[in-house]
């Protein structure tokens, strides 16, 4: 077998385990959002479909998460198997598009997160280093916002082509929604790119190894910040979910679907929640690094060949542990955000991404750039993380325009309400 | 062999967009094979191995701008089809005339070497640097101008939007304060 | 500003620590208050002999005329109620029903007095339709004296 058909097996074989894996965890994180959203609200959450079917398990009816643990997979089934109902005004083609082209994109953005360290694995005598990423592109970052732009089309079809009007004005909605807060995600981005001086994901995470003192929500925490806050936006999460209000629109652009179609823009929901944490794990909070770097000699240890198949699963497997703690914990953030903050209205959603987030943003890009030219920063060949000088100017700038942002929104926030308060 | 397979493909989708993008009768099934096409033609800058002109082809042009095209037509609900305008004969032959020869202008030009071909272009691959590099050394004038163009269009934009604060001309809700008193 | 949001937060955090003010519906069921007007309830005395005398005020009082009774003469050598009459049917149409009480109200005897059920879903239509065993307290768990009646207290 030459070696180029082996590296491709390779590439199959991580593209079905990467995916699988990823698909599987979204049931839990459905049961998750519920549980925790139910623990919020005092509630006991979902406990009634749980393993107590086995025999011997009994005791464990109506116990706290595991009394619920298969609720998600029991939902999905119920949609699998219900009749899907389609109204015969909607624009057929389109209608059957809209939600493929939803989910294709939050799977997508999948492709360039790396897992963990690469692991070494011996094929016919041959060592192949396998990073666990699917793909390291030079244009990472570049690719992820293209497909998150792309992402919008599949909400807009899917409110146009229904030919309802709840349905038109959740499209309508979203896409507005996404043209503004896109401008700001990227531009929030800008710091970090700086600060790497690549747009590969593999570098970004390079440069925060070595502790979690390393990590760029250090350097850039306004960055952070708007990162999470378009991310919401953008996936149409709850302080944002203005396309799906229910309150007003039914349940927005997707208002006339049900089944199996309406269970991908549940799905593709979830991916992008997971897509979003994913991204920002990686981007901000030293993807699959832990916080305290092991000594290299533990290291030596634990990545030793096994049987001579494989090596470095040690790091492997810490490093994605670490990677799952870091998207789970943001996880927990998007759904504790969701049963904290009400819905926004329309205007205040478009003031803060155009007078607030995007001024930020911008502010914040310049002031990086000023401060990484001032403190004279090398762009090293090898991605390795950068003295403590870097970081400490970067905090401070950092924290200068966290207050003055506070202050300005306080201002504003008065002048707004007038002087009522 | 695969990678020939797939820009075949990709060419085929290309044009069969573009052509749909004129035929289609519903605007929004033209704007939607145009986000095919320009989604075809980053998939082609990609097998040119040039990643960064494919993915600013995306966000720019099918993330952000024909976002607003849909929009637009979302908010005119252009759903109805327009019946198309019966032009006279003698028009439709002018026409025909002209689409010919814009056509062999193109086959010509392809044909005279003025474009080098393909696989030369395919070796070196575009990185961001060199981007970056010309747009800030070589081309800084002419980068800086097209921002300026950029930010005119957004101001005359601005003014087109907001003439009536321009120029004084009263407002929907001044002109009802006014017919209240 | 910020702050504010930081607090908004930190309450909800809060409250994932607190026990569940909620119950687990079908193996825990909520204590009804002793005013709560569920299904009707038909007493007797300690005898055993049911209090109705069949005097037909409540089906008189009863707003949406859900009540329905046939009286019947007492046979002194087996009564079955403790005055002279009893009533030999006794209907109550729950979906009619508007749980308003003044049946309980109304009742010279204290025969019927409103209970803590709550779950009275049915298949069929008519099986809403409550007959007097579905009402009536069991035999051997009689009341001796005429319970305080349950309106007209303070919560």
């Amino acid at each position: 077998m030459s070696r180029l058909l082996i590296e491709n097996i390779i590439f199959a074989v991580k593209i079905v385990v990467i995916f699988g894996a990823v698909l599987t965890a979204v049931p839990f994180m459905v049961l998750l959002e519920r549980v925790l959203i139910a623990r919020i609200q005092q509630r006991v959450g979902p406990n009634r479909v749980g393993l107590d079917f086995i025999p011997g398990l009994g005791f464990l009816k109506g116990k706290f998460i595991i009394g619920g643990i298969l609720q998600a997979f029991i939902d999905g089934a119920k949609l699998f198997l219900k009749e899907e109902v389609r109204v015969r005004a909607v624009d057929p083609v389109l209608w059957r598009i809209a939600p493929l082209i939803t989910l294709v994109p939050a799977i997508m953005i999948l492709a360039i997160v790396p897992f963990g360290p690469p692991i070494g694995l011996n094929i016919f005598g041959d060592w192949y280093k396998i990073p666990l990423a699917i793909t390291d592109l030079e244009v990472g970052i570049l690719f992820y916002l293209a497909v998150t732009g792309v992402a919008v089309y599949g909400i807009v079809l899917a409110g146009y082509s229904s030919n309802s009007k709840y349905s038109l004005i959740g499209g309508i909605r979203s896409s507005a929604q996404m043209i503004s807060y896109e401008i700001a995600l990227s531009l929030s981005l800008v710091g970090v790119l700086l600060i790497a001086g690549s747009f590969s994901l593999s570098r970004l995470i390079g440069i925060q190894s070595e502790g979690v003192w390393n990590w760029n929500i250090w350097k850039q925490p306004i960055g952070a910040a708007l990162f999470l806050i378009a991310g919401f936006a953008e996936s149409n999460r709850l302080p944002f979910d203005l396309p799906e209000g229910e309150s007003e629109l039914g349940a927005g652009f997707h208002t006339e679907y049900s089944s199996m179609k309406f269970a991908m823009f549940f799905m593709a929901e979830y991916m992008n929640m997971f897509s979003y944490s994913a991204i920002l794990t990686t981007l901000f909070l030293g993807g699959f690094y832990g916080p305290i770097p092991l000594p290299a000699s533990v290291y030596a240890m634990i990545d030793q060949p096994i049987f001579g198949i494989v090596s470095g699963v040690g790091s492997a497997v810490i490093g994605v542990f670490w990677f799952s703690v870091k998207v789970f914990l943001l996880v927990c953030l998007f759904v504790w955000i969701r049963g904290t903050l009400p819905r926004f209205r329309y205007d205040q959603l478009m003031d803060l991404g155009w007078k607030v987030m995007l001024p930020a943003a911008l502010v914040n890009m310049v002031v990086t750039a000023a401060v990484i030219a001032l403190v004279a920063k090398p762009i090293s060949a090898a991605p390795t993380p950068d003295g403590p000088a870097l970081t400490i100017a970067l905090l401070v700038a950092g924290v200068v325009q966290v207050v003055a942002i506070d202050r300005i929104l306080t201002a504003r926030k008065r002048r707004i309400l007038g002087h009522a308060h | 062999m695969f990678l020939k397979i797939l820009y075949h493909l990709f060419v085929f989708l290309a044009l069969f967009g573009s052509l749909m993008v004129v035929v289609s009768k519903k605007a929004i099934y033209s704007a939607l094979f145009l986000i095919l096409t320009m989604l075809t033609i980053a998939s082609l800058f990609v097998l040119m191995n040039a990643q960064l002109a494919a993915a600013l082809q995306v966000i720019v042009y099918a993330g952000a701008i024909m976002v607003l095209f849909l929009f637009v037509i979302m908010l005119l609900n252009l759903g109805k089809q327009a019946p198309l305008s019966r032009r006279s004969r003698p028009v439709r032959w002018l026409g025909l005339l002209f689409g010919v020869g814009i056509g062999a202008q193109i086959i010509a030009v392809i044909y005279s070497g003025f474009i080098p071909p393909a696989e030369t272009t395919a070796a070196a691959s575009v990185t961001i640097d060199h981007v970056a590099r010309l747009i800030l050394t070589d081309y800084l004038y002419p980068f800086e101008m097209i921002s300026v163009l950029l930010l005119v269009a957004v101001i005359g934009a601005v003014v087109l939007a907001r003439r009536h604060l321009v120029q004084g001309v009263e407002t929907v809700t001044e002109t009802a304060e006014k017919a209240g008193k | 500003m910020l702050i504010d949001f930081i607090k908004g937060l930190a309450v909800t955090f809060k409250h994932i620590w607190k026990k569940p003010v909620t119950f687990n519906y079908p193996e825990v069921k909520r204590p009804q208050p002793a005013f709560y007007r569920g299904r009707h309830r038909l007493q007797r005395y300690s005898n055993g002999l049911e209090r109705c005398v069949a005097c037909a005020l409540c089906a008189a009082v009863c707003p949406p005329e859900a009540i329905y009774l046939e009286a019947e003469e007492n046979d002194p050598k087996r009564p079955v109620g403790a005055g002279e009459r009893y009533a030999r049917l006794y209907q109550i149409h729950q979906i009619r029903c508007i749980w308003c009480g003044f049946c309980e109200e109304a009742c010279p005897e204290d025969a019927i007095v409103m209970g803590p059920i709550f779950e009275m879903a049915n298949y069929k239509r008519s099986d809403f339709v409550c007959n007097k065993e579905q009402m009536l307290d069991a035999p051997d768990k009689g009341f001796g004296e005429p319970i305080v009646l349950k309106v007209n207290q303070p919560l």
